[in-house]
């Protein structure tokens, strides 16, 4: 018999924004990322922009199983591990800011495309043109750099056939590229190292089409290594330095995530292994006001880490978001978690805003 | 002896005052402060008793050395287990010379909700008294060259209360939250309904337990303070105004309210933290122009550092040697 409820009726509270949203403080939104079929047993790997560098930290903190194939030798402080490229992600690829980045980094891995420059110069050391930054001063020679890729390369196929969940977190539309193949390069090429030429290099905003194409040549290479992998896509809240689109900064940052944030959630809907985490939603949304960036308005700050983390885990199977005794960081100045207090404070939304400054 | 072979320790109320400084004389080194020895410390008639970890101990060479006292702020037990030792980083950077003592609050084991209870102690155990017999035992056994106290938030309470009558007591602070009945109320009340039950506000707030330690310095202090806040604190006008007016000797204390761009609210950058216990264990005398001018000397040092990678971000030794050796690796 035919039901005469219209289909508002018998849906959740979640689906309307007025008890959903509007009539709540943020920190009591519920059930933002619907559950993930993800267990914290399952092993992730972590690749993407500057923020997927705070979710893989998260996911060690917190006990998953985080891989890193490329650990730092054994006598570098952590700090100088970080600064030379070690334990940022699960192999030493360094920041992927674009899905054709990551396109080219699995097609290379496989052999299936060979970047025409791979090694950059500056002040007679030699850098990987693909992940300039992880060698802070270079190398000795180039042959050490394409020896050092070779390996590196390998590590990142030994990857893809051994992850249960590829969390990737796409960052920017806007990318350099090399006229002769088409080769795209994390930064501008004369920034770290190398020489920036008008003739050689130019810029290239990646646009829908061409980024939902890239990622699904990765994913199926993903699939290709391991069936059973899936792809967990975010999209980074941290918008963009500089543009060179010719467009104001704000227009052009908008454009990228919008286009990033339509590729993830058609992707999530078209492909079964791929999963969307709207940890973008959940730092940017004008409901958050704001809140979890930092004063320069572009970086996240620790109360919006930790909010996407506390949706993240409770999304997961398995998950909690409390870091094991043994593995929290040990180089806190002061211990202080005053961040729970609001559970404390008569108002809990005058008490947030208060402990954030404003 | 080693710092590991005087784990073993009562673990009902715990070893004594006496009998933790026999063992602190005894040990030679800690490796790492992780490796710390851990020791329950207890007086009767308490039915409790306070962890300690010795994080580092001084090189026996260096006489009279430094002990820094540490204490915690709130803690959030969803996400940290107890106890909570505070100090690794100053253990790790000054172990060779100084013996770093942290403290865990006992009364956190009362209740999973509770997020301070400001070492001021409860229904099975007087901290306070515990501590500042603890403290005395400790400058009289081991005749210190200064006494370092060091606490932020809720983990200044201690450090102001307890430093206060050592002349030798440097009380090193960040975002200080010096009043116990200012503070939240709920969490004041949480306070007192898990460590003090079927007592009343006003029989343990300010008697049974020390409150509002501005009051005590209104009358005197022997120590040196240091007060480090973070002007975007929300606690600012609360509990540190009415504090630091009390500071009235400048030789004695001193008052730094700077604003961190990056750093906003109740929380103090760990690097100008570090400039701070770096210059207040370095310093040659106990005086706070001495130690401010280390500091802004540390931060000016560490500023130049940045300015000059960003001029000439050129190949310092240490990251080629890094570089070769993961060059070498490749083989």
């Amino acid at each position: 018999m035919p039901s005469n409820k219209n289909p508002y009726e018998n849906l959740p509270e979640s689906s309307f924004w007025r008890p959903a949203v509007a009539n709540k403080h943020f920190d009591d939104f519920e059930d933002i990322a619907a559950p993930l079929d993800i267990s914290i047993s399952n092993s992730v790997a972590t690749a993407g922009s500057c923020f997927a560098q705070h979710i893989g930290k998260a996911l060690l903190a917190r006990g998953a199983r985080y891989i890193d194939l490329e650990p730092a030798p054994g006598n570098l402080s952590s700090t100088e591990a970080k600064a030379h490229g070690f334990g940022i992600y699960s192999c030493r690829y360094g920041n992927i800011y674009t899905a054709r980045q990551l396109r080219q980094l699995i097609q290379e891995a496989y052999g299936d495309f060979t970047p025409v420059e791979l090694v950059w110069e500056r002040g007679g050391r030699y850098f990987d043109a693909m992940r300039p930054s992880v060698d802070p001063v270079g190398h000795r020679s180039p042959d050490i750099i394409l020896q050092a890729r070779e390996k590196h390369l390998a590590k990142v196929r030994e990857l893809l056939g051994s992850v249960d969940v590829f969390v990737f977190t796409l960052g920017l539309t806007e990318t350099w590229e090399l006229k002769a193949d088409g080769t795209v390069f994390p930064v501008c090429p004369g920034t770290i190292a190398g020489e920036f030429s008008d003739d050689k290099y130019q810029f290239r905003n990646l646009n829908y089409q061409e980024t939902i194409e890239d990622m699904k040549v990765f994913n199926s290479y993903l699939q290709k290594a391991n069936s059973a992998a899936k792809l967990l896509l975010t999209v980074s809240p941290v918008p963009l330095t500089a543009t060179a689109s010719g467009k104001h900064v704000l227009e052009a940052t908008m454009y990228s995530k919008s286009t990033l944030r339509a590729v993830a959630g058609d992707l999530a809907a078209i492909c079964s292994n791929v999963r969307y985490f709207p940890s973008y939603e959940l730092i940017t949304s004008h409901p958050m006001r704001g809140t979890f960036f930092n004063p320069d308005l572009r970086t996240v700050n620790m109360h919006g880490v930790n909010y996407v983390m506390k949706h993240f885990f409770s999304s997961i199977s398995g998950g909690t978001n409390s870091i094991p005794a043994e593995q929290q960081a040990s180089d806190n100045a002061i211990i202080c978690d005053e961040e729970k207090l609001d559970a404390h404070a008569s108002d809990r939304r005058q008490g947030l805003r208060t402990r954030l400054g404003y | 002896m080693e710092a590991e072979s005087c784990m073993t320790m009562p673990t009902e109320t715990g070893i004594s005052i006496p009998h933790f400084c026999e063992l602190l004389a005894s040990i030679d080194t800690v490796a790492h402060p992780t490796d710390g020895a851990e020791f329950l410390v207890s007086e009767p008639p308490a039915k409790s008793a306070i962890p300690i970890k010795v994080l580092s101990k001084a090189r026996a060479g260096v006489k009279n050395s430094a002990i820094a006292v540490m204490f915690h702020g709130a803690v959030n037990q969803e996400t940290r287990k107890l106890p909570v030792f505070y100090g690794d980083q100053v253990a790790k950077r000054y172990g060779e010379t100084v013996t770093t003592i942290a403290i865990a609050d006992p009364s956190l084991r009362l209740h999973k909700s509770l997020l301070s209870t400001w070492y001021a102690g409860d229904h099975e155990i007087s901290t306070q008294s515990i501590l500042r017999n603890l403290f005395a035992s400790l400058d009289e056994v081991f005749n210190p060259s200064r006494l370092l106290f060091l606490g932020g938030s809720t983990g200044a309470h201690p450090a102001l209360y307890h430093s206060r009558e050592f002349k030798n007591g440097l009380c090193l602070l960040a975002n200080p939250l010096p009043s116990i009945s200012n503070y939240y109320e709920k969490s004041v009340q949480a306070y007192l309904s898990h460590c003090w039950p079927n007592k009343v506000s006003s029989d343990v707030i300010g008697r049974q337990v020390q409150d509002n330690i501005g009051t005590l310095y209104a009358e005197s202090h022997h120590n040196t303070v240091i007060v480090l806040q973070n002007s975007t604190d929300p606690h600012m006008c609360g509990q540190v105004l009415p504090f630091v007016k009390n500071l009235r000797d400048h030789r004695k204390s001193l008052f730094v309210s700077e604003y961190f761009e990056n750093c906003i609210g109740h929380n103090y950058p760990s690097d100008r933290w570090m400039h701070w216990v770096s210059a207040a264990i370095n310093s040659a005398e106990v005086d706070t122009m001495a130690i401010a001018k280390i500091a802004a000397e540390l931060r000016m040092a560490t500023a130049n550092n940045g300015n000059n990678k960003d001029r000439k971000p050129t190949f310092s030794t240490r990251d080629i040697q890094i570089a070769d050796q993961i060059a070498n690796q490749l083989n």
